[in-house]
Order: structure tokens, then sequence, then C-alpha cells
């Protein structure tokens, strides 16, 4: 060998082997390890929603979750026991992209679907979930404040985690971002994605769920849109993203706006039986014997009958089945040890929400705006030395409210709202630096009857005298207005401008009635005004429209009935009225 | 090995004060005695032995392997009734004695006697000396434990590298690297076995090359020829390369005292590679093995190398190096638990894959046809321009890595004289990074084609010494500077990480020496760690430093 060949590098044959060894094994394990981590996990069997199911779900936000007890934070087992009860309760998860196409109206959700969410993205979350959520085939979704992520802080989840978790099939990433930039209410336009949406997306590298949860405020306030959530999102089109704020509720239709989810926050302290009790009371409706369900906030007592409301700076109690009907009667004794009372019943609109309460001196009846003063729509001495006890009595029925206290009206007729104003109902105590103190009995809350009265087309002072002499009851006046035969249509004039005035005085709905007669279906012209009718009505300003059917022979009655409830879904939608009188 | 026979009447004893005389009376016995050294963990390497002189408190013994002063040792004998009379009445009754060896006498009187090794021992016979053998016994499995809880720790912090891997993901490769490195080296090391003895004798050149070298070179000669090593089959050469100083005259007198040792003398100073080269030249063995002028050699070394030729893809075999002056000071302390670690740990598990990146030339042996097949390229080897005049020995390693398997004997034992002024130090630590440097990068070029562990210790080995400063630049002084947080979590883990050797070390030598492996840790990461760029900056420069 000469001396160029041993300088040579040689390499051993038992080496080779090795490295060929090193390499298969290598490959295997970055596969198996790569398979294993990236797994997908199908969500579970779900039953379908029938043709009783209205859509509506609730949607839980947990905030951190731990692996063991630590007494501050719900832990994975104790999470698991409330998935499981939740489950067996029939409780089924959607995903934030089924619910987005079932507010477009191209999806349905299952039977009684509830939305998982978590919060902050902590790591210690995540695994102690996912686990769980694996188990059960459960879906959920992750709110991430992204520069958690971008800081690399290790209590958070990081991207690599994110990415497997998209992969998983069970965890949809969306964000909590604080809003980039705050538009103002008139020039405000509904971003395409959410804030952080478009980083998530780039870092995942697969598109990011549309949802938006900013903490402490909601969606639209922190976007600075203070207008009708329903009007940045053009009529007929799907909302870009589904905006997600706190409730004490949670519970959500399709018929509300997508950019204000409602999300009920889980206390850790609650049982699973207290968790699934709120669930289930989240969407039902009220009991018409009165005893519905009330939901404990803060500060709140349950006694058999009295409520104790006390807390600093306040307490507060709610009825979430107040959430599904238009009107309402609230009967109760209230007895205000110290602070203010208020009933409260938020609108569907960001921070606004109509109340009645007040301290010793005087009662109100007002409309109050997050950041403004409220507006005062009725004001009344209050009587009775402080501690007394007072009988509370309110009636909402259409667009009014008639508050008696201590059997007197509040107000000369019942108060006019300024809106359509349907959602949970609170009692709220507050006490400023002092503790509020109150005490409720025999409270009750009941559906009230929507009260359609038929009207001349031009009522008389005596008509009038006799609507007004039982003004609380009557929620609408409904004057003749159109006729529908075949495909004919007929409109006929009425005291416009009376029936303004008299809605106004006595928070009456309008809802002009439309007579329908003849043995066909509507066609031609008809069809086409029944078509146009709820751009009409909102036009104007009417509260909705009443369908007379009697006319309508048994043969055409499944058609007409048919097309009132197409007509009624289009007006519901524009949180308008229909009433029909079925043949 | 046959026990030797007692002629203690013309061995003397390393004096003993007058206190320990008057104390404990010798009596001259020949009582053969088994024993089991615990300086081993787990198991002690046993051996036989002669009694050469008893007293109530102590004895000189006659062993057939070398012994290290502080080490204890369960003797266990069967003395014959004779035998009895003649001990101590304290010692009649007991079958086995614990003793401590205190240290070791005579070598070159009893070496040229064609005697085995004599060493000095004591009875635990006071209540401290009885605490420090049961603490001799516990000693280990402290050590042991403590082993298992640093590991366990280091595998924790890792686990939360590999947990929060993409959070920080270079700094966390890095943590996980080097502690894998460490921790799976010490482990290999203790799987390590030197080779099995093949019973093979093959003739040997012994060849030294030396500079100024006076003090020692007489001394190594002699140790040299103290080798158990058949002297028909032991050729040894000397190399004078130019000294200055008595060097050349204390050859001369270790020539008139051992008439086969041949003399090489240069006129001028041409480079230890040269001396090297010129002593291969003149070679006769089959193996050459190199010792440094500063080095001493055990009785056993030669026989113990050769073995691993037995292999014939076997190059080159290293010998494990102790440091003899480890007890002058706090330098040479620490250094005493580096070379450890640098022999029993890191070349221990290089020699698992046949690897061995540096043959350290204070012992080191080469099959001399493939030695012969490089000389001339490696005389002639030269790095960016400028001839390559340090680092022979890794160097020559390095050429025999090409080809050959290179492998490490820890059984074949040498001690050599470290630095013990910082100046010195730093200057061969100098030399040693710059060698350092040039045989990495040329290794790089082949170390892939070897064993795939070996491949990855060895690319491993070469990225973290250049990237260690720079992680002590931002771990630790950029923070000082107000830039960035000062990382406690980095000095834990490099305290950890020097802990486990240092710890290792304990459980092998049980001595107190331990500690500097800690202190030595703290000194690189302060203070030598930033020589690392300096010799990358002057790696041409051809200044030896020490001589």
């Amino acid at each position: 060998m000469s001396a160029s060949e041993h300088l040579k590098s040689r390499t051993f044959a038992r080496d080779r082997r090795m490295w060929i060894a090193t390499f298969a094994f290598g490959a295997i394990v970055w596969a198996g390890t790569s398979a294993w981590l990236n797994r997908h996990v199908g969500l579970v069997a779900r039953d379908p929603a029938g043709p009783g199911d209205d859509g509506r779900f609730v949607t839980l936000a947990y905030d951190r979750i731990v692996a063991m007890p630590d007494g501050r934070n719900l832990d994975r087992l104790k999470l698991r026991d409330q998935l499981r009860a939740l489950s067996a309760a029939g409780w089924q998860p959607v995903t934030l992209d089924e619910l987005r196409r079932a507010y477009a109206g191209t999806g349905r959700l299952p039977r009684k679907p509830l939305l998982l969410t978590f919060d902050e993205g902590y790591l210690s979350t995540y695994e102690a979930a996912d686990p769980v959520l694996r188990e059960l085939r459960w879906a959920a979704v992750m709110f991430l404040r992204t520069d958690r992520q971008e800081d690399r802080d290790v209590s958070f989840l990081f991207w690599d985690r994110l990415r497997r978790m998209a992969l998983s099939g069970l965890w949809e990433i969306a964000s909590s971002d604080p809003a980039e930039a705050r538009g103002t209410p008139s020039s405000m336009v509904l971003p395409p994605v959410p804030p952080g949406a478009a980083l998530i997306a780039r870092r995942l590298d697969r598109p990011a769920a549309l949802a938006w949860a900013p903490r402490g405020i909601e969606p639209l306030l922190a976007l600075g849109a203070a207008a009708d959530a329903g009007s940045l999102v053009r009529k007929g089109d799907p909302a870009p993203w589904l905006g997600f704020l706190d409730d004490p509720v949670g519970a959500n239709d399709l018929s509300s706006s997508p950019l204000r989810v409602a999300r009920l926050r889980v206390d850790p302290r609650w049982s699973t039986k207290e968790l699934l009790h709120r669930v289930d009371v989240a969407v039902a409706d009220p009991a018409a014997a009165g005893d519905g369900t009330w939901v404990p906030g803060q500060g709140a007592d349950l006694d058999g009958s009295a409520i104790r409301l006390s807390g600093r700076p306040r307490a507060d109690i709610w009825i979430p089945s107040a959430r599904w009907v238009d009107d309402w009667r609230l009967d109760a004794t209230v007895h205000v040890s110290n602070g203010e009372f208020w009933i409260v019943q938020p609108a569907g609109l960001p921070g606004r929400e109509w109340r009645f309460g007040g301290a010793s001196g005087f009662l109100y009846v007002q409309d109050r705006s997050d950041g403004r003063p409220p507006d005062v729509l009725a004001k009344s001495e209050a009587r009775g030395a402080p501690g007394s006890t007072h009988a509370l009595s309110i009636i909402k029925r259409g667009e009014g409210v008639a508050v008696r206290w201590d059997d007197r009206p509040v107000a000369a007729a019942p108060v006019m709202l300024p809106g359509r104003w349907r959602g949970r109902v609170g009692l709220v105590a507050y006490g400023g630096r002092e503790p509020a103190s109150l005490t409720v009995e025999h409270l009750r809350f009941v559906p009230y009857p929507y009260r359609v009265q038929v009207v001349s087309a031009s009522p008389d002072t005596a008509e009038v005298a006799s609507l007004t002499a039982s003004a609380d009851d009557i929620a609408a006046l409904s004057p003749p207005w159109a006729r529908v035969e075949g495909s004919a249509v007929r409109e006929a004039r009425f005291d416009r401008d009376l029936f303004r005035m008299l809605s106004r005085r006595y928070a009456w709905d309008i809802l002009p009635t439309v007579a329908v007669s003849g043995s066909s279906e509507a066609s031609g012209p008809s069809a086409a005004w029944i078509r146009d009718l709820p751009a009409r009505v909102e036009r104007e300003r009417w509260a909705g429209v009443r369908i007379d059917l009697r006319s309508v022979p048994g043969g055409a009655a499944a058609a007409w009935n048919a097309a009132a409830r197409q007509l009624g879904d289009a007006l519901r939608r524009a949180h308008r009225r229909l009433v029909v009188v079925p043949s | 090995m046959a026990v030797p026979q007692v002629d203690a009447g013309t061995i003397p004893l390393s004096p003993p004060t007058g206190a320990e005389r008057r104390r404990s009376p010798r009596a001259v016995v020949g009582i053969p005695f088994e024993f089991r050294s615990t300086l081993r963990f787990p198991q002690g390497e046993r051996g036989s032995g002669r009694i050469a002189d008893v007293g109530t408190s102590g004895a000189r013994i006659r062993v057939d392997r070398a012994l290290t002063p502080g080490e204890w040792i369960h003797i266990g004998w069967s003395p014959s009734i004779r035998e009895i009379d003649a001990m101590p009445a304290e010692l009649r009754p007991k079958q086995t004695l614990r003793a401590r060896v205190t240290r070791e006498v005579a070598v070159r009187a009893d070496q040229a006697a064609g005697l085995e090794y004599t060493f000095a021992v004591e009875f635990p016979v006071s209540w401290r000396q009885r605490v420090l053998a049961l603490f001799d016994l516990a000693v280990p499995w402290i050590g042991v434990a403590m082993i298992l809880a640093a590991v366990s720790n280091v595998v924790w912090l890792r686990g939360n590298n590999l947990y929060y891997f993409w959070y920080h993901p270079i700094v966390n490769l890095y943590g996980i690297l080097i502690s894998g490195y460490i921790i799976s080296r010490i482990a290999l090391a203790c799987v390590y076995r030197p080779p099995r003895d093949a019973g093979i004798c093959p003739p040997i050149t012994v060849a030294l090359s030396c500079k100024n070298e006076e003090a020692s070179i007489g001394r190594t000669i002699d140790c040299i020829f103290a080798t158990d090593y058949p002297r028909e089959r032991m050729q040894v050469i000397a190399v004078d390369d130019g000294s200055t100083d008595g060097t050349w005259a204390e050859m001369l007198a270790a020539r008139a005292q051992h008439p086969t040792l041949e003399l090489i003398r240069f006129d001028a100073n041409r480079g230890k590679r040269h001396g090297m080269a010129a002593a291969a030249r003149r070679a006769t063995g089959d193996v050459v093995v190199y010792v440094d002028s500063d080095s001493f050699v055990r009785p056993d070394a030669f026989r113990r190398i050769v073995q691993g030729f037995a292999d014939p893809e076997v190059g080159a075999v290293c010998g494990h190096g102790t440091v003899e002056n480890a007890g002058e000071n706090f330098l040479t302390k620490m250094q005493e638990v580096r070379y450890y670690v640098a022999f029993r740990i890191v070349k221990a598990a290089e020699s698992l894959f046949s690897t061995v990146t540096c043959c350290s030339g204070c012992l080191a042996a080469y099959r001399r046809s493939t030695l012969m097949s490089i000389l001339d390229v490696w005389l002639a080897q030269s790095f960016l321009g400028r001839k390559a005049t340090f680092g022979d020995d890794r160097s020559l390693t390095n050429f025999m890595l090409r080809r050959w398997r290179v492998i490490y004997d820890s059984s074949a034992i040498c001690s050599t004289i470290v630095p013990s002024t910082m100046r010195q130090f730093f200057r061969q630590q100098l030399r040693w990074k710059k060698s350092w440097i040039r045989e990495s990068l040329l290794a790089s070029l082949f170390m892939w084609k070897r064993h795939p562990l070996a491949a990855f210790y060895f690319y491993l080995g070469v990225v973290f010494p250049l990237v260690s400063p720079a992680v002590v630049f931002v771990a630790l002084v950029l923070p000082l500077l107000g830039l960035g947080t000062f990382s406690y979590l980095y000095i834990y883990g490099t305290t950890l990480m020097a802990l486990l050797y240092g710890l290792v070390y304990l459980v092998r030598h049980k001595t107190r020496l331990w500690i500097y492996g800690l202190a030595f840790s703290i000194f690189y990461m302060l203070i030598l760690v930033w020589q690392t760029y300096y010799a990358l900056a002057t790696v041409r420069r051809n200044h030896w430093g020490t001589r």
C-alpha cells in the first residue's frame, strides 16, 4: 500500500451497518412520533337536530385548566366529569365552522349544541383538557392572546402545539387579541378577519378560526362600533366571523347577532350538577306556572322563596329563560336594605340595557348605554321609608313596559322602550362604596300574552278610550290594511298618524292586518307583494304584521300556512313580529 | 503470578517516625495473603502478596499489582502456627484485616531486585481510622447516589428543554445536546473495558524525545527499564532534541545503568516531531511506544498496552495518564480530575467505537508498519501555510484514524508532570487548543465515515468548544452589561455537569480531589473558555509555549 493510499480515509463494515441502522431507526422514530403527535381525532357522532329544535345553543368559556387540583382552577378530572355529564344530558359539541354555517343558513346544528371555548391559551389548559377532549372526541376553541406566543412565554402554548392541536381536528384556534385600531361608529367597517387571525393563520400555516373573543369587552365595542351589530353585516351575507362576549347565561340562538355570541364563563367552584343546571336552564323556556329558574350571578343567595342579594359593589341574579320570550310579567316583593336595586334587561346591542329601579327617593325607567349617562324614560317618587317592603309588578309586552310599584303605576302610561328588547332579565343590587343589600320574595316570572287588539282603520274617541282603559294589557293594535285574494292585492287606508301617536303614547305595537281570502295561494303580484312585506314593514317602522287566514278555505290553508312560516322567519330575522290568525 | 519471596533485610522501609516505632514494634514475617482493593467500585480488584513486616498499627506489604496511596484493601490470610507466633498478639485472632495504603516504598530497589510492588499500609486501630474505614466503604455509594440525583436532575432539566423545545429551539437544542453528550459519555465510559489480555508480547520500541528535561529524564528512563516487559523484546530509544541543559548527560548516565538504551542527539532543536520520527526510523519493534520525557510508566504499562494490537485493525493504542504532581497546588489538583475525565471518560467512550481522537503523548503505542507508511507525510504536515510544530500526538492519531482503529487502554498507566504555574498552564492549553482546532478541521473531513455515535460525538465535540464562549457571553456577560437576563440556569446546569464529572472521580478514587473538578469547571467557564477564540485567531503561530 502506497503512502497516498494510507492517507485515504476508510470506513469499517460495522460502522456502515450502524449508519444504515441509525438512519432506519431515526426515520421510523421520526415518522412514528410525527404521526402520533399529529394524529387526527374525529368528532364524536352526533344526533341531528329534530324539527322542533330551534337552533338554541350554549357556549361555555373556561379559563385555566390544570392537571391536578390546586384550589384555584378547574382540574382535568373535574373537566372530564363536566363534559361527561353534559354528554349524558344530551349536549353535543359543535365547531365554530358549523356555527358559522348555521348562522349563514347553509348548515344545521345538531340537537342540543354546545360550543366549548378555552381562554388565554395556557399550556396547562392544553395539557389537562386535550386528553379529555380526545377521550370524549369533543371539539373546542382555544382563544389566544398571540403576544404570549410571540413572546415565547412558557406558561402559554407555543405555535408547535397549536399546530398539533389544529391538526387533531378537535381544536380550533382563534384570537382574543385586543383590537388593532379603534374606528368610529360612522366609519366602522367590519374587518374581514378578526384581530390576530392573520397572525395565527401565518404561524399555523392554515386558516385561522374566524372568531374573536376580546377579554373584558364586547367585540363590537372593542372595534369602536356602538351601532347595531347587524348593520355591520350586509343583509343576507353571513357574518365574516363570530364575536364572543362574556355573559352570565351563555345562551344563544341563530336569530341573535353572530358578532355577539354569549359565553357562560365556568366558575371552577361550580359543581358538575350546578353547571349542568345552568346550561339546561339557559335554553329552557319560562314556565307558564311562574316558577322560572333563577341563576345566581355574584353575591346571590337563594333561600327558599327568598332571594338575598348582598355584595360590594354589586350583586345580581338572572332569569335566563327571559331570553326566549318577548313579552313577560314579573311580580315580586322587594325589600331594599341598602343601596340601589334594578331590574335589568340587556338589549341585543353592545353595552345597552333598559332598567327599572333606583334608590330611596326616586324610581326610574332608564335606557342605559355603557359610557353614557342614562336616558330617563320615566321617573316616579318612591314612597315609603328606606328599608320598607314594596310590591313590584312589571309587564313587558311589545315595545312597552308597564311598571307598578306598591300597586301604583310608575308612569301614567306604559313606557315605550327605544328598541326591541329581548334577553335575560336580571335583578341587580348596587351599593357603590357600601355593600348592597336586597331581599326579594314571592318572585314570579311568567310569559305574558301578546294581545293584539283589532281596531278600526280610524278609531273614534270612544274606541280610543276603551283601548286606553286597558293600556297595560294591550300589546299591539291591528288596523285593517290589505286584502289578498288570489293574485290580487288591495291595500286600504288607515289613520297612520293617529296610530303612530297612540303607539308612542301607550307603547303599543302597530301590526296592520292583512286579510287573506280566496281558494288559491298567492301568485303573481300578490306573491311578490308578500315577499316584499318584511321590507315594507321595516320602511313603515311597524312592529310587524297580522295575517288573517280565517277566510282561507281548508284546501289552501296548508300553502298559506307555509307562506306564513316563511314570512315569519323573515320578519323574525328583522326583529319584527308576525301574528297569524289561522284559518 | 508467583508471590515474591521476602527479603526484608535488604529492603529498607520508608523511614517511620520515632513515635510510630515506639507505638508499633515491627515483626518480620512472610505471611501470604489475598486482598481485595476497595478503590474500584463496585467490584475491587483482587490480588495476592506477602506481609513483609507487621506491627500492631501497620505493615509493609508486597503485592502483585499496583495500589494507590489512600486506598483501602481487605486482607485475608491463613497464617501457619509459626507465622502466628511471629505476629503481634492483637492481630493473631483476626482472619481478615482492613488496611489503608499510605505510601509506595523503595520502588527502584524493589524493581532492581526483581520484586513486585511494595507498599506501607496502616490498620484502623484508632477510632478515627475506623470511622475513616467505614466512610471509605460508604463514599462510593454516597457518590453513586449523588450521581443518580444529579443525572435525574439533568434529565428533568433536559426534559424541560424537550418539552418547551420550540419556544427557543437553538437554546434548547444546545442544552439537550450538551447534556446528552456529557451524560452519555459517562454512561459509555461505565461500560468501557480495557482490551482483554490476549497474551501477546510483540517486540516493541519505546521512544522518547525531549528537550531540556534534565530533571525528569533519568527517572523516566528508569521507569521504562523497570517495566516487566521482556528486555530482549524491548528496544528503548531516547532522542535529545538539541537540549541546552544537562539532559544529554542524564541520558548518558542512564545508558551507563541501562546499556541497551539507544541514544540519538540532534545538534540543534528540530522539534519533537522530528525526534519521534528519528526514533521510529531506527525502531525495530513491531510496536512503537512513545513516552513523554516527563512521564513515568507503571511496570505493567507496556505489557498492557500491546494487548490492543491483537486486533489487526488497531493502528494505535492510547495509555492512561495520571497526574504525577497532583498534590502540588490548586492548579495541579484541578488538572488531576481533568486528566481523569479526559482519559477515563472521554477517551474510554471514544474507544468503544475505536475512534480515540488523541493518543496523548505521555503514553501511546503505534503499529510500526502503519506509522512508517505515513511518517513522511506527518513530518511534513503544514497548516495554513505554516509547518505544524506542535500537537504531534493529536496529529499522529488523526493520520491513524483515517484507516485504522484507535483505542484506549485504561490499564496501561503512566503518570505525568503537569504545569504547576498559571503561565505554563495557559501556554500549554493554548497550544493544545490550536492543535485541536487544526486537527479537528482535518478530522471532520472523514470522521463521518466512522460509527454514527462516534461521528456524533466528534462533531459535537468540535462545535461545543467553539460555541460555548458565545453562550457564556450571552448567558453571563451581556446581562452584566444590562442586556438580557442573567442565566442562573446556565450556571446551575454547568455546575451540575461539572459535579457529575467530579462525582465519577470520587466514586473511582475516593479522594477529596473530586471537588477540584467542580472548581475546574468554574475556572473553565470564567477564564479558560475565552482562550478558544484567541487560539482560533492565532492558530498559525507556532510557538511551543512551555519549553
